[in-house]
């Protein structure tokens, strides 16, 4: 029932549902108040957790189960949507607007990497297998038919010309040519297909690399936000 | 690689100084036009402590005999919470956001306020109104039927005017011609009581 696609899903939907509001509703005193500024601060530890899963990945070293990315996802939209309701869709001090900006760029381009390259990932490693298990086939079937006829099932054309003179090989042999120049026909295909897949794994890493630079952005923006305002004074504060 | 991480967490940095350090980048809203031309952000936030009424009143003359003020701001009386009322960076409202609660209990309302009952219930006005609220809490207008509208509402001066008849008469044609010399103390011939600007003789549209 709470399967990890539903719960992502449902919170992409209030983020977005959520960001679209402020062409209905606008709370100006909202992002300076008591629970707005409560809301922003438990948004901005929420953010912070996402944090948790490249540190787990990149200096502890832990992968896969012991280090699911699924908190990392959920954190990263239960954040922003906070940050969102704590904005009051008050757009006016650069320093907050820019934070934000940065924080709704993070969210988009993981969403859009979460779904793309796993989809990406999953396609390719069964494209991979079949690869692999046609090139085993291919490779078999080659070393079973004579390679003189297989250069005719290529040059059909002069099959006619050399059956008249009683030289074409066997029928049942150029056959078994022609199911060969098909599976490799195959193979072909399914290796430039990798081909393109691998490409769009290397801009993948290029995403990932962008998503990472936003969040140094982003947090380095929160930072200069939430000096700026206990610089400036807290408003409810006596 | 690492070079160039070093160089973009470096340009992040100063990037990140400039922004702290530029003062407009962190206003969360423009000031109200009577500081526009000449406050400076350090003229009313101390650094790390944020706004008090200490430095308002650096600036704004306050005196403690009301007296002494111009009669516009004499409500304030000798409170000096300024920022309970007066919020800055709010665009598109007052700087002033009136509380009446804050005022001085000693104030009349009549030194702001002038009575559009004409002294019909008296000079107090807190017998009937308080300070949270101008709503009379449980008070139900009497039922227009009972046609004593004028022992607290008067015509106004533009009822007596000859265009005011004139208006009736283009709106009611039936009445051409007609006597009009209606009695100014039957305002419920046409006025309902549960919306004043409700009017029985507006045409139908």
């Amino acid at each position: 029932m709470f399967n990890e696609r539903r719960i992502t899903g449902s919170l992409a939907l209030l983020f977005l549902g959520l960001l679209m509001g402020f062409m209905l509703i606008r709370a100006p005193d909202l992002s300076g108040s008591v629970p707005g500024h409560l809301v922003g601060i438990l948004g901005t530890l929420v953010m912070g957790y996402t944090l948790v899963y490249p540190f787990r990945k990149r200096v502890l070293k832990k992968k896969g189960k012991q280090n699911p990315l699924s908190y990392h996802i959920y954190a990263g939209l239960t954040g922003p949507t906070l940050v969102i309701l704590h904005s009051g869709h008050q757009y006016a001090s650069m320093n907050g607007t820019l934070a934000f900006l940065a924080m709704v760029a993070i969210v988009l381009s993981g969403l859009i990497g979460r779904y793309l390259l796993r989809n990406i990932g999953r396609s390719e490693k069964n494209l991979r297998q079949d690869a692999q298990r046609m090139r085993r086939e291919l490779e078999m079937k080659k070393s079973q038919v004579d390679r003189r006829a297989c250069t005719l099932v290529l040059e059909l054309d002069d099959l006619p010309e050399l059956e008249e003179g009683g030289i074409a090989p066997d029928r049942r042999e150029l056959d078994r040519c022609e199911e060969v120049v098909v599976l490799a026909r195959a193979v072909v295909d399914y290796e430039y297909t990798l081909q393109g897949f691998s490409k769009t794994k290397a801009l993948f890493g290029k995403w990932r690399r962008a998503h990472v630079y936003l969040t140094a952005f982003l947090f380095a923006m929160i930072a200069v936000h939430v000096l700026s305002t206990i610089y400036y004074g807290l408003r409810w504060l006596p | 690689m690492r070079a160039f991480h070093f160089f973009m967490a470096a340009v992040l940095a100063a990037f990140s100084v400039w922004l702290f350090t530029n003062e407009n980048a962190a206003a969360p809203g423009p000031l109200s036009p009577a500081h526009r031309e000449e406050a400076a952000c350090g003229d009313c936030h101390v650094p790390w402590k944020g706004v008090s009424e200490f430095m308002c009143l650096n600036c704004h003359k306050f005196y403690e005999e009301t007296d002494r003020m111009r009669p516009s701001i004499r409500f304030h009386g000798a409170e000096r919470h300024c920022l309970q009322c007066h919020t800055e960076h709010a665009p598109g409202r007052e700087i002033s956001r009136m509380d009446h609660t804050l005022l001085n209990a000693e104030l009349k309302c009549d030194r702001c306020h002038l009575d559009p009952h004409d002294s019909l219930f008296g000079e107090d006005c807190r017998t009937c109104h308080g300070i949270e609220t101008w709503q009379i809490a449980g008070f139900r207008h009497p039922p227009e039927d009972r046609g004593s509208c004028n022992r607290c509402h008067r015509a106004p001066d533009s009822h007596g005017h000859e265009k005011f008849k004139t208006m009736i008469v283009a709106t009611h044609p039936s009445l051409e011609g007609a006597d009009l010399g209606m009695d100014l103390k039957q305002c419920w011939r046409c006025h309902v009581t549960h919306d004043w600007r409700h009017l029985r003789m507006m045409p139908q549209r």
